[in-house]
């Protein structure tokens, strides 16, 4: 099995979800059936529990739709394509779209909806496609499925379980506070005032907060910053990194800690890495850097240690001349220590311990003060 | 992501463009619109010449990220291992799904290599390969071929990688073997 990157699930074991229209193949009730048994397929095998509201946003929102359907994946007429879903998540994340150029049956002489239902709720839960033909999650229909004898392969509870573990035992427990409330990003670490930051980078438009073995990660698609072990992304990265960059024209991400650094792109890990700082032209003086950004435009890199900075020509690879140079000269209001800087919307923002400083370079200036945590809606 | 698994005929007849090309990378992903692209580099233009003219060049291929939407992910590493394409032009550009026929050149047998490049151009619009689903299952047209791979237990795409639905006489359809041509 596997699951959506970053892992993304429902934070809650109740689960609403509404039937918004009806496909004119089948009868309305043969539809509702279809998808309360499909539901009911992953209830019993996780503490998850279904129910249907008529009207209103659910969590998910179950649609028949042909051609463009209003979100950025139109469907593509007969075959091919029988249907999608969404992770879970608000608005249409959960969401599950059915092809209505299909011929949905109750049967197996056209395209089984429960079968189809079944997998596409895979996905609304959580569920990534499966490797193996006999799985669920596997990602082709297929029409030899004897319907009564249908069953999840073990492939499929191990993947669901993997996000919600197995059916509660009792309904009583859910009248007591469960472990899984402690849980909850309100109290998670990520809302801490106290809360700083090992290194900070972008990635292909995100933004990645590395502390300690694990990072969140800021995406425009998500509201909510998800949070993973560094490992689960590139098991040879360090924890307690120093410094993270992007070099974008590179498409790489450049990782520091110690004397070493790395470099990814996407979830690869580049050969050749770990490499000493010292093949940059940092002098030997230096044993670790506390944090660095590259500027697309001016193709510059920018290593800070201590009170200083280092500049990097990246058309030349070379350090330049004339450094390292005094961080408060040339960024006056930046005058302690720098944990992690990262740019977004033509700012700098440097983080020292749990304060955080919007830093214009045009103008020179600070021209904000925030804690460190102010990207993740506390 | 749900797929219909494909006869590579209809897979060939239902595609605006069916090419052989080269994936160059890892893909670019946009943010905005939650769309890949791979680039890739074409080899040769099998189907679509009407669709972008023969010079095209077609330089991307477009997927959504996100497998349960039907993206589509590359696994292989190997810049210079061929691929046969199928997918679908919007806006000029072409896009392929985790549903598209999309293999690897050397993985056809000679006959279905020909057959992309040339036989199965002939059974398109005319000939219809109509996918038996449950049995009994019954020819709704003579017109149409039965496909019977996915029922037939062990039979191994047997239909799928020896045989086209082609005409026969007007008005009349039928399987005709690959190899025998």
């Amino acid at each position: 099995f596997s699951t959506f990157p970053g892992s993304p699930k429902w934070r809650k074991s109740h689960i609403t979800y509404r039937i918004v229209n009806y496909t004119p193949d089948l009868p309305r009730q043969s539809v509702d059936s279809a998808i309360e048994k499909a539901l009911k397929v992953w209830e019993e095998v996780t503490p998850l529990t279904f129910s249907r509201i008529s009207e209103g946003e659910a969590d998910i929102m179950i649609s028949f739709a042909v051609g463009e359907h209003g979100d950025f994946v139109p469907f593509d007429g007969p075959g091919t394509v029988l249907a999608h879903a969404y992770a879970p998540g608000p608005g249409i994340n959960g969401d599950a779209h059915f092809d209505d150029d299909e011929r949905w049956t109750e049967d197996v002489t056209g395209t089984n909806l429960f079968l189809v239902a079944a997998h596409e709720l895979g996905h609304s839960l959580g569920l990534y496609h499966s490797a193996k033909a006999e799985a669920l999650m596997y990602p082709v229909y297929k029409s030899s499925t004897d319907l009564s004898r249908f069953h999840l392969s073990q492939d499929d509870v191990d993947g669901i379980q993997s996000l919600y573990g197995t059916p509660t035992a009792s309904p009583d427990v859910l009248v007591v506070p469960t472990k899984s409330n402690s849980l909850e990003p309100e109290t998670s670490p990520m809302c801490s005032s106290t809360l700083f930051f090992d290194a900070v980078s972008t990635l292909r438009g995100e933004v990645l907060f590395f502390k300690d073995r694990h990072f969140w990660r800021k995406s425009l698609r998500t509201p909510e910053p998800e949070f993973y072990l560094i490992s689960s992304f590139w098991p040879s990265l360090p924890s307690n990194m120093d410094a993270a960059y992007e070099v974008t024209n590179r498409d790489t991400v450049f990782i520091f800690k110690g004397n070493q650094f790395w470099a990814i792109r996407g979830h690869e890990e580049l050969a050749g890495y770990p490499k000493s700082i010292h093949t940059l032209g940092l002098p030997a003086t230096v044993k670790k850097i506390d944090a660095a950004i590259s500027n697309k435009e001016k193709r510059k890199t920018y290593f800070f240690v201590e009170d200083k900075y280092w500049r990097f020509d990246e058309k030349k690879q070379s350090m330049e001349p004339g450094f390292p140079r005094k961080i408060a000269e040339d960024f006056p209001g930046v005058d302690s220590r720098v944990d992690a800087v990262f740019e977004a919307f033509g700012f700098l923002y440097f983080f020292s311990g749990s304060s955080q400083l919007e830093f214009d370079p045009n103008a020179k200036k600070v021209t904000h003060i925030l804690k460190s945590n102010s990207w993740f809606n506390c | 992501c749900s797929c219909a698994p494909p006869h590579p005929q209809t897979a060939f007849c239902n595609s605006d463009l069916v090419i052989r090309a080269k994936f160059m990378g890892s893909p670019e992903i946009n943010e905005t619109t939650l769309y890949q692209r791979y680039k890739i580099k074409m080899t040769k233009m099998l189907k679509g010449f009407k669709a972008v003219g023969n010079a095209a060049d077609i330089r991307y291929a477009y997927t959504p990220v996100m497998e349960s939407l039907c993206g589509y992910a590359h696994k292989s590493q190997n810049r210079s291992e061929e691929f046969l394409i199928t997918g679908r032009l919007r806006n000029g550009n072409l896009h392929i799904s985790a549903c598209s026929f999309l293999v690897p050149w050397r993985t056809l047998s000679p006959a279905q290599q020909r057959a992309f490049s040339k036989t199965y151009s002939a059974g398109c619009g005319v000939c219809t390969v109509f996918p038996c689903l449950s049995i009994p299952c019954k020819l709704e047209s003579d017109t149409h071929c039965l496909w019977t791979d996915q029922v037939l237990v062990g039979s191994e795409d047997y239909q799928s990688r020896h045989f086209a639905c082609l005409p026969r006489n007007p008005g009349l359809c039928t399987w005709r073997s690959l190899g025998a041509r």
